[in-house]
């Protein structure tokens, strides 16, 4: 029984965050801001060089063959810092290609993501329903298949050069997951006005889009519930970061901020609030850490796990970058303070992938209903 | 990582099912069994269970085997607590011996007074109880005046202690007594041994909000201990009882997700049983998100469980952590009751008749996380130490 990261991954954590304390952080998240989703582009070749991209690609493809908890980690460094790249993405791109591509398609995208050449972003949309008709469709048109549809929340869908789309086709009556080339003709991104301006996420319209059968991946739907579960074990550990960080600011903040001739810190309510934040950050780190490991191990029940991650680490996460705010007093409603910062992150995670409710209705049919995952 | 448990353990867990299955009446576990009605039929059964449990070497796992300990480890206490709270085996009366007493003597005892205490305990020979809170110090429990005075060869007690658990039942006490009343409140108390069997010692029952009368109100008047009866140093009492507090507060969690997640499954149970809006309870939106937010929780507490046994397996004791551990289950419990009630909806008010209910399994956690909440530290008392000692946030002199 040893349930906790090892040496090696704890120590691979510690020199990416000082890594990512230079490309990334508030200052580079309100770059990213000012920006748009271009931000992006200009940091990617150094996590390339850092080794952060691709890395669950093999090491003649690019990567370093690291496993989802040798990589947990590391999304709890990019939530503690913001990091304005969509990096879940490119790990469930390079992971999903590792597991279920063709060798050809393995040997043309992973060395891209691994060496931050290409970007990929993931056609999220409403994960829960992707099949239900709302999503994309795929018609077969003089032998090749063309799509068409929308989808939205799409993480720097206006940079990205390859977009991971699940599909469904009626006229061959089964669901794919494409790799779609950004660049091609009739695709269209839209940007949206986004909260969390160090993660924009954009709309994408497909319209009678080719998708040549080396972008395609058959079947889909086992391909995208993995990817689901992966994406939100990703988004509770990036919540946990996001929400550890700015906690850990505000204890320093309430430490030395003076009312009434002491530190606002020795008041009760104060104190309080903090203890009963620092459960649920402890919480969530255990159900991430947990959660991780089903993923890690291909465990069966990983899709109820990643759905109780997602939605504990979420809740949690925004109350906790909530009372940030409000223990900050007036700093904390500033552009200038971090916390807003922490704050539109939390909630932007907590409306990926799947809400709370969503998660937990997920997880009801399977507790519940008795429903087999 | 590795969540297993490894195979020597796993064959311990299959020897402690086949144990319990072997002790336990048949039917039992299951609602319909006739548990004890009355708090005396559970007393006896509690004791019955003290004694079952030594004769098959189940008491004091992880306790030296010098002083009739299994010398086991951690591991094997955390497999066996999760079996016993899987089936819903008897809570046996000398907890507060096990939990609390025995392990601090391993700590902070004499050679002689773990040969004359510890075998006892664990045998259910000797039952323990624990007097520290009184009238007037309850969480402010530095605050306490009942007084010890050394007499010729003789420690001598006065003074009155409240919500004593199993006090009507106990052979010894574990008192915390004032020594020194010109030191300052922390420095000048002592943890003394207290024989409950003499003229000097009154025990009167209080009943609970459950009806029961688990705690009473001891009066020591004049009661004697002999002079070899002090853990640690006389002055040093205050040190010695917060050695246990944190046993008390982090140990007691490991296990405990077993038997709240079996309440958890009764109400699943009832919820598919009962009406909500449009459907059963089981198929209310509403009530489908709020379980499955308390199972979670419960879940988390698996988590943390794990937490703890990967650090005692290093650290051979928790710190303050524990006492956010305490927290956690405490309230977390509470709200388990509250929505147990509420899925009830209008069964709510009875606690029998209905099968689905457990057997009133579902209104004695209702009732019961009510105190869980208030020993060991209050709630409040516990954001306190979390705030000041793991966050490290300025101090206040209040407490
Ligand atoms: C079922 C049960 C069994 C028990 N068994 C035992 C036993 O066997 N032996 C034993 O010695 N004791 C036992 N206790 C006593 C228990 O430890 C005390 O009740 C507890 O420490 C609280 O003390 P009090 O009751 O005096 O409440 P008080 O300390 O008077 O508290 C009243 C309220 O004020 C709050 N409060 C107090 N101080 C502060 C502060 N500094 N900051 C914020 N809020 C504060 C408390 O949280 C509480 O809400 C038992 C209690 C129960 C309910």
């Amino acid at each position: 029984m040893e349930f906790d990261y090892t040496k090696e991954q704890y120590l691979m954590q510690g020199s990416v965050s000082r890594f990512f304390q230079e490309v990334a952080g508030p200052a580079a998240a309100r770059g990213c801001y000012a920006e748009g989703a271009q931000f992006a582009h200009s940091i990617a070749p150094r996590l390339a060089a850092q080794g952060v991209l691709g890395a669950a690609a093999t090491p003649e493809l690019g990567g370093s063959q690291l496993t989802f908890l040798d990589f947990a980690l590391i999304f709890e460094a990019a939530g503690q810092m913001l990091l304005p790249y969509p990096l879940m993405e490119n790990y469930v791109a390079t992971d999903l290609l590792m597991r279920f591509g063709s060798e050809e398609q393995k040997a043309w995208y992973l060395p891209r993501l691994a060496g931050g050449e290409i970007l990929a972003s993931v056609a999220w949309g409403s994960p829960a329903r992707p099949w239900s008709g709302e999503g994309v469709q795929a018609l077969l048109s003089e032998g090749s298949l063309r799509l068409h549809g929308r989808r939205t929340f799409i993480p720097f869908a206006t940079v990205a050069d390859v977009l991971v789309v699940p599909i469904q086709s009626k006229s061959i009556a089964g669901t794919l997951v494409g790799l779609v080339d950004a660049h091609q003709p009739g695709v269209e991104v839209m940007p949206l006005k986004s909260l969390d301006g160090s993660y924009p996420l954009d709309l994408v319209e497909l319209r009678d889009v080719e998708l040549k059968p080396e972008a395609q991946i058959w079947p889909g739907e086992p391909v995208w519930d993995w990817a689901c579960q992966v994406g939100r074990t990703a988004l509770a550990l990036e919540a946990l970061g996001a929400a550890e960080r700015i906690f850990a600011q505000t204890l320093d903040y309430v430490k030395v901020r003076e009312q009434f001739g002491y530190p606002v810190g020795r008041f009760q309510a104060v104190k309080h609030a903090a203890a009963d934040d620092y459960l649920l950050l402890e919480s969530a780190r255990v159900a991430s850490r947990y959660a991780a490991w089903c993923v890690s191990e291909d465990r069966p029940e990983a899709g109820l796990y990643s759905a109780l991650a997602k939605a504990y680490a979420s809740d949690m996460a925004r109350r906790v970058t909530g009372d940030a705010i409000q223990l900050h007093g007036g700093t904390g409603f500033t552009w200038d303070g971090d916390a807003h910062l922490y704050f539109k992150r939390a909630w932007r995670i907590a409306s990926q992938l799947g809400t709370a409710p969503e998660m937990r209705e997920l997880m009801a049919q399977l507790v519940i209903d008795g429903r087999t995952a | 990582m590795d969540i297993a448990f490894g195979k020597e353990q796993e064959d311990f867990r299959d020897r402690t099912r086949q144990f319990l299955q072997a002790v336990l009446p048949p039917g039992w576990g299951t609602s319909r069994h006739p548990y004890p009605q009355t708090a005396k039929e559970e007393e006896e059964l509690g004791m019955w269970w003290e004694r079952t449990l030594w004769e098959h070497g189940y008491a004091g796992l992880s306790w030296p085997q010098n002083y009739g300990g299994q010398g086991l480890t951690w591991l094997e206490q955390v497999i066996f607590s999760e079996e016993c709270a899987r089936v819903n085996a008897p809570v046996g009366v000398n907890g507060l011996g096990k939990g609390l007493l025995g392990p601090t003597l391993l700590v902070e005892g004499t050679e002689a007074q773990k040969r004359r205490f510890i075998p006892p305990l664990l045998a259910g020979e000797e039952i323990w109880c624990q007097g520290y809170s009184e009238p007037n110090a309850g969480s402010d429990l530095a605050s306490l005046t009942t007084r010890a005075e050394r007499v010729g060869e003789e420690w001598v007690v006065t003074g009155q202690k409240i919500w004593t658990s199993y006090a009507h039942l106990a052979d010894w006490c574990f008192v915390l007594a004032r020594t020194d009343a010109s030191a300052p409140k922390h420095r000048g108390i002592t943890f003394l041994l207290v024989p409950m069997h003499q003229a000097g010692v009154k025990v009167e029952p209080l009943r609970q909000l459950t009806g029961e009368a688990h705690f009473n109100s001891v009066t020591f008047d004049g009661a004697r201990t002999a002079l070899e009866n002090v853990v640690g140093q006389v002055n040093d009492g205050w040190r010695v009882a917060n050695t246990i507090l944190s046993f008390e507060r982090g140990t007691w969690i490991v296990g405990r997700h077993a038997q709240y997640m079996r309440e958890m499954d009764a109400l699943l149970q009832a919820a598919r049983d009962l009406p909500g809006t449009g459907g059963s309870a089981a198929q209310d939106s509403y009530f489908r998100q709020r379980l499955m937010a308390l199972w979670s929780e419960i879940e988390v507490l698996r988590f943390h469980g794990y937490q703890v046994i990967t650090q005692l397996q290093t650290k051979s004791q928790l710190g303050p952590e524990a006492s956010m551990l305490k927290l956690y289950y405490s309230e977390m419990h509470k709200r388990f009751g509250e929505l147990a009630m509420e899925v009830l909806g209008s069964h709510m008010p009875f606690s029998e008749g209905l099968e689905s209910v457990g057997a009133g399994l579902l209104h004695r956690a209702f009732l019961g996380s009510r105190a869980e909440t208030i020993f060991a530290g209050t709630s409040e008392i516990q954001r306190n130490v979390i705030a000041e000692r793991v966050l490290g946030l300025p101090k206040d002199d209040r407490h």
